[in-house]
């Protein structure tokens, strides 16, 4: 398995078990260093760039209006899709929006999802998995599966780790 | 003894056997199994979105996330019927892979009980003052077909925050 795959992967079935197939396959993030999606994508993630994680209505708390921890676990099954907001620019983001009738996006530094750890270990990946009609598409996928309690408190960081509060694009 | 009749709806989520731990020492259940214990509004929403997972589709959410388990609906539940009224009722979650969750969001306390559908729970918990919670694989019904509130996650959610 190389690192161009990855895409592959994450589309195959059973999507809800992909990331932890790549992370088996291709352990401890070791694909961000190199283009998983040559082809489309417009390099590599870098650590400075922003990812907007877009929201829709079911993802977030109807009392509060900030994002629920669900938004963020897809991370942990097919992968968590972010788009690359100065890869993308303003007018891809709104696009984006419009189409698939988001409310908005909350975002974070990719260095910051990168950061997080667990005893020591880097527990997100971030890959360039650039899509035909967005070359600013990447993915974040978990990397520690076990125990689900402590699988409970990565997403929880990752939670963290973004903005609470959904901004339009539009 | 307050005896009371809540919609239908919610009646079959109530049972007079399972509010003796939820009220502890302050409740005496006295009788039979058509006595109801009025728990107000707790939980009602949550029991209600919970139930609305049933309804769920694969790729519901239009990125590929599995239907609810039906179990695990079941056994959230299942939970949220004995989760103790002394601490604010839980928001429900429907994580990608299937699984369904009970959390509280208070900022830096935070708590999280998931289920997988197999008649067991994992749990995550944190506030500033107490160490982390981190519980996997404990079944949720006794041999006796009870089930407890998990003390730990219970502890952590009525925890005071730290005099500064």
């Amino acid at each position: 398995v190389k690192c161009v795959d990855i895409p592959a992967i994450l589309l195959s079935e059973p999507r809800s078990k992909a990331c932890e197939r790549v992370a088996l396959e291709l352990p401890d993030c070791v694909c961000e260093n190199e283009s998983v999606e040559p082809n489309l994508s417009p390099g590599i993630v870098g650590r400075t760039e922003t990812l907007a994680r877009f929201v829709s209505e079911h993802d977030i708390d109807e009392e509060t209006r900030l994002v629920t921890p669900r938004l963020f676990s897809h991370a942990g099954a097919g992968g968590m899709s972010v788009t690359r907001i100065e890869q993308a620019g303003v007018e891809a983001l709104a696009n984006q929006q419009r189409t698939k009738k988001y409310i908005g996006f909350v975002s974070s530094s990719c260095g910051a999802v990168r950061d997080l750890r667990w005893e020591g270990k880097q527990t997100f990946c971030v890959y360039d998995t650039a899509i035909p009609d967005n070359s600013a598409h990447a993915d974040v996928c978990q990397a520690v599966f076990r125990p689900k309690s402590k699988v409970s408190e990565m997403r929880r960081t990752l939670q963290l780790a973004f903005t609470k509060a959904p901004i339009s694009a539009v | 003894v307050l005896v009371l009749s809540p919609p239908n709806d919610e009646r079959r989520l109530l049972s007079t056997g399972s509010y003796g731990s939820i009220f502890g020492a302050s409740l005496t259940l006295i009788g039979p199994s058509d006595v109801i214990i009025d728990r107000s509004e707790y939980g009602r929403s949550t029991a209600a979105q919970l139930m609305s997972y049933f309804d769920l589709e694969d790729n519901w959410d239009c990125e590929g996330a599995l239907k609810p388990h039906p179990e695990a609906i079941a056994d959230a539940l299942r939970m949220l019927e004995v989760t103790p009224i002394d601490v604010s009722a839980p928001k429900p979650m429907a994580l990608a892979a299937g699984d369904v969750a009970l959390y509280w969001d208070m900022g830096e306390t935070y708590a999280e009980i998931g289920f997988d559908g197999s008649g067991t729970y994992y749990a995550y918990a944190r506030s500033p003052n107490l160490a982390p919670v981190y519980l996997d694989d404990i079944p949720l019904y006794s041999a006796d077909d009870q089930s407890e509130f998990p003390s730990a996650v219970f502890e952590v959610l009525t925890s005071q925050p730290s005099a500064t």
